[in-house]
């Protein structure tokens, strides 16, 4: 189970619905060169039937994410970092800072957003990513669904280093902006499809898959779990109701444990430990 | 850096709340919306100022969650407690709906330890704590005075309901709102110790930089529900209002939602015009 970085700007907030021992904190988008302390300011721009049209969070500087790791640590949850760069040095820089940070063992994984990378941005930020990682660390490589390509995308993410594939369903409106909402869950389960079909076919070497977008409800999570996914992403759906995460969660983990589901999930079962990292 | 803690502790909001629609009252644009719940707890405690998110399915359609008001809440050991929400009429509530709460949510507006009197000023919709605040304070002893603006005279909140427990209640165009408040501050006959106000941002500000500037107390809900609300519980960051030294991104963040709504005017009064 995950939480989506844009949607989710303050974990903290969302802790006041439930216990997130066992749901990372996200926390970011961190970019190397913001100024920003907070992620904030969402602006919709327009809702309409299952979405509403908005633009990307913007992203937040090092500091904010150092403040939630504190956060987390204080009270044994984990982080996920979602990670921006224009460069790979940006981002080796961002984590660079973040793993020499007092709190770094609640680092449990980083979502690198690769959403307007091609296959080679693709491979050389992941593997820039990897290299300045600690050995074992999660990494999910973040895939818009609705680019050409999906499975080459893929490809190069897990060869870059990527242990997860998050398939973002989101519809891209213009650079920036974004179609979210329960309207898109055809969209994520399309290239879910491809995924699966792909690895079974060896036409890349499979790995977890994240479904992120077009999970409003313990059915929609059912059926992602069903065609593949290992886990999913919620993101918006929480606006409409946060207490959703744990619904959903339960009906994931009971999908995920059910005898008669033997989905050809696309790799194993991505690590949803709840325990920290070892150093 | 963000400017402080959650108003709502731990676990006061965790749980989604049952309610049922139990009376539907018409007063101008609003219908006065009468919910009953379960449990006395932690309504007794609530306070003008705080909140309730109606949580929806957006597998149904709709993908962003209602936000209101609390209006007023009564509790007697026969009728069990009920919660009053001001609606706007076309949302066509019916007695009989059964709804899912989150709430009461975040701080609300603290009374004057001492009978004082007190001036609230509120625009259209949005001035709804400043109804339930009104009768609370009148019942404190504290002399109470309203000014409210609406761009349509239609527009006004339940102007009965509030001449029934302030002393005076003075009505404005938007564009007179300034003048009419500072007349209002400067009145020896109304003198207020404490200002109130729920209105949009640049209202806010307005009577912030007003009152104070006068040495009176300024406290505001800095949250305004007349504009798109996208989830009212501190995730989003749609409600963001940058404070302190200026520049984009670099100052302090309040999030009203989460650390508010209510907070002291000396807020507004130092961040940027947005
Ligand atoms: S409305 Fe979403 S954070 Fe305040």
């Amino acid at each position: 189970m995950w939480l989506g970085a844009g949607a989710v700007t303050d974990p903290r907030a969302l802790a006041r619905f439930g216990p997130l021992l066992d749901v990372p904190l996200v926390a970011g988008p961190v970019e190397a060169g913001s100024r920003r302390t907070r992620v904030g300011r969402t602006v919709v721009h327009g809702l309409g039937v299952g979405g509403l049209d908005h633009e990307d969070a913007r992203s937040v500087r090092a500091s904010a994410v150092e403040d939630v790791m504190a956060w987390a640590a204080a009270r044994g949850l984990t982080v996920c970092v979602a990670l921006r760069g224009r460069t790979t040095g940006d981002l080796a820089a961002v984590l660079d800072r973040l793993r020499r940070h007092a709190d770094a063992d609640v680092l449990q994984a980083v979502e690198v957003d690769l959403r307007a990378a091609d296959e080679q941005e693709v491979l050389r930020s992941m593997s820039r990513v990897r290299e300045a990682s600690p050995r074992g660390q999660h990494l999910l490589a973040r895939l818009s669904v609705a680019g050409p390509d999906l499975v080459g995308r893929a490809r190069s993410a897990v060869a870059g280093g990527a242990t997860a594939v998050v398939l973002a369903a989101q519809v891209p409106l213009a650079p920036g902006r974004w179609w979210s909402g329960p309207s898109t869950a055809a969209l994520g389960l399309s290239g879910l499809r491809q995924l699966v079909e792909a690895a079974r076919e060896q036409r890349w070497p499979g790995a977890p898959l994240v479904i992120a977008g077009g999970i409003h409800s313990e059915e929609s999570a059912r059926v992602a779990v069903r065609e593949g996914a290992a886990a999913v992403q919620l993101g918006t759906g929480l606006w409409a109701d946060p207490t959703l995460l744990w619904r959903v969660r339960d009906a994931v983990l009971e999908e995920l444990s059910a005898p008669t589901a033997t989905p050809a999930r696309a790799g194993r079962a991505p690590h949803t430990r709840t325990t920290r990292r070892e150093p | 850096m963000t400017t402080g803690q959650a108003a709502t502790p731990p676990g006061a909001a965790a749980r989604a709340r049952a309610a049922t629609v139990t009376a539907v009252r018409a007063a101008g644009a609003h219908d006065v919306v009468s919910l009953r719940v379960p449990d006395a707890e932690p309504w007794g405690r609530c306070r003008p100022g705080q909140f309730v998110v109606v949580p929806v399915g957006p597998g149904a359609g709709s993908v962003l969650p209602e936000v209101h008001w609390v209006a007023g809440v009564h509790g007697d050991p026969v009728h069990g407690t009920t919660v009053e929400l001001l609606l706007p009429v076309d949302r066509g509530t019916e007695p009989g709906e059964e709804w899912r709460l989150l709430g009461p949510m975040g701080r609300g507006f603290a009374p004057p330890a001492q009978p004082v009197p007190v001036l609230l000023v509120g625009h259209e919709g949005g001035a709804v704590p400043l109804r339930w605040l009104a009768e609370q304070l009148r019942d404190r002893g504290c002399p109470v005075h309203v000014l409210l603006s609406a761009s349509d005279p239609e527009l006004h909140l339940d102007l009965v309901h509030l001449r029934r427990y302030a002393r005076s209640v003075v009505l404005a165009l938007p564009e007179d709102l300034p003048a009419a408040l500072e007349r209002l501050l400067d009145d020896p006959a109304v003198d207020p110790a404490v200002v109130y106000a729920a209105a949009p941002r640049p209202v806010l500000r307005e009577v912030a930089v007003a009152g104070l500037g006068r040495q009176r107390v300024v406290r505001v809900a800095a949250l305004d529900l007349e504009a798109p609300v996208v989830c009212g519980t501190g995730l989003c960051g749609s409600c963001d209002l940058e404070v302190g030294d200026g520049a984009e991104g670099s100052g302090g963040v309040l999030r009203p939602c989460l650390e508010g709504p209510v907070v002291p005017g000396e807020l507004l009064v130092d961040g940027p015009t947005r």
